[in-house]
């Protein structure tokens, strides 16, 4: 790349990071695949995929721990493809946490401010303890430390230097369930106090959709979806998304008929409009989540009705869900499921059991479809 | 939806750029010039010498004096001149103003003499070109066709060697000829075979073997039998099997009975029988420490390691005080007991396996103990609740765990015994083996290319014992997984009991054959001042460790080997920690990096007497010729030849895998991180190296610097080559000694030797222990 561009090729977007057509392979097995993002400043980003899926490479690229085979990596607009680790103002926290075992967490936390004066730098690393709320262990080793402690010490270590873009790798996997839930908060909230723009890779999507702004889906190395939580819950991009957020019911190889209507087995269901236009006769995939299916009651809706057969209750507390059979029209079964989120009140009052036939709606505007040649890597086998 | 019309994206055109290269940065070039300079000093401490003694195992050096009479001297004399190479003198008087020639003192009349063996051209009283085409290595008696050599009369008066000019007046030029496997065939004494069917011959020995072997450990170790690894490598011999036995039947018929070749036979033997005899008892020793709960371990664990500190003389010596011809058991307790008299004919094969099993005895124990610790006491649980009895599962649970670590025990005691010198040196006699013949060729006959040929062939089982563990090692991943439940030992009374006796007789051996030695150096007549304490009143004294009128440098030696191994440890331990970082720990260079590992590994394979004699060889050379475009540059460490620095060299490249890889463990146990995080926060490497890595890795680093420091304490093989008469060494004056036979002296020098290793030993457990005390509150979890 021209190194003279970047002041021409950087022209409407304010991007605080961008990574432009990535690609990145180990031998012949494709890591990332062009990858396109940009990262507004300030802004808290999640990287989610399975494993396996590049995540953990896209960080390292960004952070010049690794180098790709093609494409750019941008900060604060300027091309720092070729720029080692030290020039790119980064602070990195590992999931093993990485703290000096011989040094104290004072120390630690001043690690990196090598050019300040020695009572600056106190003050530094004593202002990043207050801020991560660990002021009385400055005096500690980290092995004195639990878990959760440690972790936010090597955040404080991180910000401290005062990094222009701070880098999190699987921040809280090493940690157990209820330490990792309040930490969530912690570090959102450090965050945006501080205004550092984060990316974070993370494989639970629990962590990516309370903590991120926006969030990046991978799969396969390709980017797949690159939106805010609800926007990722609500509109997801193709299936993948789809079946990877949250839990989403699938009816594979239906048929369109019009733009909105498509032939599902022997119904025909009227979805939301699709986005991009269908031929006719294109097979679709439809996707519906479980809390958004209802039992039609009383016939009171004669389109997007289908008749099942319930073959089991889950009670999850808040909720029941219902595990159901489709059923063709004319009354035997499909291979087809469907599961269905109702209130357990109402579980109660339809008087619910296996076995137990009635019929459920599909509301139009929360039935979406997804043409089965642009998915990409997505799969009917992310069905629930 | 399209992906390029997702949110966030920057659309630009595809364009083929080239793959952005990080620069390097300055930090980024220090480290790969020190991963360089790790991999450097490596190639010219390893390979550069190996190589010279596969190159002196191949060729034939031969000396060519011309000798020419100054104008005075012709005017007194009628010496005209002489050209003596190859065996042949070639003269030239001159006799009633003519010139004559003689050939080895016999007048040749005719102008060109020629036969097979020499053509010398003789015109006009000049003699203008000979030409030699055959010539007798040293120590051989047969002629051998070489690549014919040219010595001519230039038109200037000059004299031309194969074209290059040699100096006027008196001198000695030497020429080097490739003679392929000459020499083996020499050694193996195979006669009447050209070097072709020889070369032929052994490849396809070595291809069946190789195919044999891996089938039969796929047979073993696999439990999927595939194409690749069963079908193929049978057919592949199935078609050849014909060839393969022609090939064996050639070599067998055309090779005759040598002397050298028997200890090539003789070192396989003694390697075989100490292997078998040492892995027995090391397993059950290791069983006793890590699967009973017998009373004393951390006892018999010390004694198990004692024998690391001592040289290998030191056992032969014992064994001489035990069984040798005044030993205590071969005199009944010097005649107190007769009828317990024992002539076990210590001197030869004997002497040696015993000698070699407690040299071996010790790492054996060490990774066959680890191998029984690291176990999954859930197998155990299955085993027995599967209704298998003690036996059944001894052979199904037990044995299957440890096959890697018994194995391994296997190469080690094989490689060790195989290619040890001190032991043979003392109580070999007349039974020959490969190590002691390569100390003789050299230092006895100074028959190079002999020695570097016994060298390779010593060389050989070691390097296939080398590369079959790593093999083999490769394979040995996740046996014991972070889930496994460690087994702990039940009490069993009868058991217990039983491996009591048997490790406390194993240790009791140990101790003899340590300590019997370092009784015999306080006595001061052994074995009269016991038998005849009439004659001899005074039994004990302190003389022997005075070393006056013995040779060897006595304390002078004793305290040059102490400043080699402190310099060996202080060194060794630098280099080798700060390699296995760079190669451990940093991203540049990946293809250096694992070049310098592979080079790193490959000293385990090398004995002690291969490296001392391709030093000697190596570092004596003056010139190096480049392949390919035969150009002469200087040999820049010729310096360092007859120095300390050689012999410390010698040593850390003979102990550097075990410390390499000792580090190489350390560092890995590090949070990989660390150099990343600091990397991130702009903090240079050194940096993070001292100020993190070092202290960290400390008691490692302790442990390396006492390896090195009791191994080079200990060592004879590599230095013997080495040392000279300002650099006397403790080890080689034992040897020295030993030969004049001033038994007591040599083993006074061996307790010195062992003493020192043990304080040495206990300081650097103190250290680890102090260590641990300040470190407490960071280590604590």
């Amino acid at each position: 790349m021209n190194k003279k561009a970047p002041k021409t090729s950087v022209t409407t977007d304010d991007y605080f990071l961008e990574v432009r057509r990535l690609t990145k392979r180990f031998g012949t097995f494709t890591a990332l695949d062009t990858v396109n993002i940009g990262v507004q400043p300030g802004e808290f980003v999640s990287i989610l995929g399975p494993s396996g899926c590049g995540k953990t490479t896209l960080l390292r690229i960004i952070a010049g721990l690794e180098q790709q085979n093609s494409g750019s990596v941008w900060i604060q607009g300027k091309d720092v493809s070729c720029e080692p680790v030290a020039n790119r103002h980064l602070g990195i926290v590992f999931q093993s946490y990485a703290l000096f075992p011989n040094i104290s967490i004072m120390n630690n936390v001043q690690y990196g401010l090598r050019q300040m004066t020695a009572p600056a730098r106190r003050e530094r690393a004593r202002e990043m303890l207050e801020l991560v709320g660990l002021s009385d262990q400055a005096d500690k080793y980290p092995a004195q430390l639990s878990g959760g402690q440690q972790q936010r010490v090597a955040l404080a270590r991180a910000l401290a230097p005062n990094p222009s873009l701070l880098l999190l790798d699987e921040p809280l996997s090493a940690l157990d369930a209820r330490v990792r839930a309040r930490l969530r908060g912690e570090i959102r909230s450090i965050q945006e106090k501080l205004g550092v723009t984060t990316i974070m890779v993370t494989h639970d999507q629990e962590e990516a959709l309370t903590m991120a702004d926006r969030i990046v889906v991978m799969d396969q190395g390709q980017l797949m979806q690159f939106a805010a939580p609800q926007q990722l819950y609500g509109a997801p991009a193709n299936t993948f998304v789809a079946g990877f957020i949250g839990t989403m019911n699938f009816l594979p190889d239906c048929r369109h008929q019009s733009a909105s209507t498509v032939r599902f087995l022997d119904y025909s269901l009227e979805t939301r409009p699709a986005e991009s236009r269908s031929a006719p006769e294109q097979t679709t995939t439809l996707a519906i989540r479980p809390e958004h299916v209802r039992i039609a009651v009383a016939q009171e809706h004669s389109s997007n009705t289908l008749r099942a057969r319930v073959e089991q209750i889950e009670f999850r507390g808040s909720v029941s869900r219902v595990m159901t059979r489709l059923l063709h029209y004319a009354g035997h079964p499909s291979a087809h499921q469907i599961e269905i989120d109702l209130q357990p009140k109402a579980v109660d009052q339809l008087k619910l059991d296996s076995r137990h036939d009635l019929e459920i709606y599909l509301p139009p505007k929360h039935l979406l479809a997804f043409s089965d040649n642009s998915t990409g890597a997505g799969d009917q086998s992310h069905a629930a | 939806m399209p992906r390029d019309q997702l949110d966030g994206l920057a659309i630009k055109p595809l364009s083929s750029e080239p793959a952005p290269r990080q620069r390097a940065g300055l930090q980024g070039w220090i480290r790969r010039l020190l991963i360089l300079l790790a991999c450097l000093w490596l190639i010219v401490g390893v390979l550069l010498p190996l190589g010279e003694v596969f190159e002196k195992a191949t060729t034939l050096e031969l000396q060519i004096a011309i000798e020419e009479p100054t104008e005075e001297q012709k005017t007194k004399d009628p010496f005209r001149g002489e050209i003596r190479t190859a065996g042949y003198s070639i003269l030239l008087m001159e006799e009633q103003g003519h010139g004559v020639l003689y050939l080895n003192n016999r007048r040749i009349d005719e102008d060109v003499l020629k036969d097979d063996n020499l053509q010398v051209t003789f015109s006009d009283g000049r003699l203008d070109q000979v030409i030699i085409h055959s010539a007798i290595p040293p120590g051989q008696t047969e002629r051998m066709a070489i690549k014919p050599v040219v010595i001519e009369r230039h038109a200037d008066g000059h004299w031309l060697i194969d074209g290059h000019p040699f100096p006027l007046g008196n001198s000695v030029r030497t020429v080097t000829r490739f003679i392929g496997f000459a020499n083996f065939m020499y050694y193996f004494g195979i006669h009447d075979l050209t070097q072709k069917q020889f070369a032929g011959a052994l490849f396809l020995l070595a291809v069946a073997g190789f195919l044999l072997l891996r089938m039969l450990g796929d047979f073993f170790i696999s439990k999927n039998k595939s194409v690749r690894t069963w079908y193929l490598p049978a057919a592949v011999i199935l078609l050849l099997a014909g060839q393969v036995i022609a090939s064996g039947q050639l070599l067998y018929s055309h090779s005759g009975h040598t002397n050298l070749a028997q200890s090539t036979w003789n070192s396989l033997m003694v390697a075989f029988t100490t292997t078998l005899v040492a892995v027995v008892l090391a397993f059950i020793y290791a069983y006793g420490l890590t699967r009973t709960k017998m009373g004393g371990k951390m006892l018999f664990r010390v004694v198990a390691m004692l024998p690391l500190f001592a040289p290998t003389m030191l056992y032969g010596l014992s064994l001489v005080y035990l069984f040798g011809n005044q030993g205590l058991v071969t005199t009944g307790f010097f005649d107190k007991f007769p009828w317990l008299a024992w002539d076990i004919n210590l001197y030869g094969f004997t002497g040696i396996v015993l000698a070699e099993i407690a040299f071996t005895f010790p790492p054996a124990m060490m990774i066959l103990s680890v191998a029984l610790a690291h176990t999954d006491a859930r197998l155990y649980e299955a085993s027995s609740s599967l209704g298998a009895g003690r036996i059944r599962t001894f052979f199904m649970v037990t044995l299957p765990g440890v096959k890697y670590g018994l194995l391994s025990a296997v190469f080690v005691c094989f490689t060790l015994s195989f290619t040890d010198f001190g032991a043979p040196k003392i109580v070999g006699g007349h039974f020959n083996v490969l190590a002691v013949d390569i100390y003789k060729q050299v230092v006895g006959q100074q028959n190079f290319g002999l020695g570097a040929t016994v060298s390779l062939i010593l060389l050989a089982p070691t390097l296939l014992a080398f590369v079959a563990d790593r093999i083999v090692q490769r394979r040995s991943h996740a046996a014991v997984t972070a889930r496994s439940v460690p087994l702990l030992p039940v009490s069993l009374p009868w058991r217990d009991r039983l491996y009591t006796l048997l490790c406390g007789l194993i240790a009791m051996a140990i101790l003899a054959i340590l300590f019997t030695a370092g009784i015999g150096s306080f006595v001061k007549i052994w074995p009269y001042g016991f038998s005849h304490p009439e004659i001899y009143p005074q039994l004990w004294t302190l003389q022997h460790y005075q070393f006056e009128g013995v040779g060897g440098g006595g304390f002078r030696a004793f305290f040059t080997s102490l400043r080699m191994a402190g310099y060996t440890a202080l060194f060794g331990t630098i280099i080798t920690f700060i390699s296995a970082y760079l190669i451990e720990k940093t991203r540049d260079a990946q293809r250096l990096r694992q070049s310098a590992y592979l080079l790193s590994i490959v000293p385990l394979a090398l004995p002690g007497l291969v490296i001392g004699i391709a030093y000697v060889f190596f570092f004596n050379k003056p010139t190096f010729s480049l392949p390919f475009i035969d150009l002469q540059i200087g040999n820049p460490f010729t310096f360092i030849y007859g120095t300390m620095a050689i012999l410390v060299l010698s040593n850390i490249v003979h102990f550097y895998t075990v410390s390499f890889l000792t580090a190489t463990t350390a560092l890995r146990q590090l949070d990989k991180e660390f150099e990343v995080v600091s990397e991130s926060m702009a903090v240079p490497f050194y940096r993070t190296f001292l100020r993190v890595t070092v202290p960290v890795c400390f008691p490692a680093i302790v442990e390396i610097a006492a390896y090195y420091f009791v191994s080079a304490m200990a060592t004879v093989s590599a230095v013997i080559f080495l040392y000279n008469s300002h650099l006397p060494l403790a080890s080689v004056a034992v040897v020295s000694m030993d030969d004049a036979g001033d038994t007591a002296a040599a083993a006074a020098m061996c307790m010195l030797i062992v003493a020192v290793n043990i304080l040495v030993r206990l300081g650097a457990e103190g250290i680890c222990w102090l260590f641990a005390g300040k470190t407490r509150q960071w280590r604590q979890k």
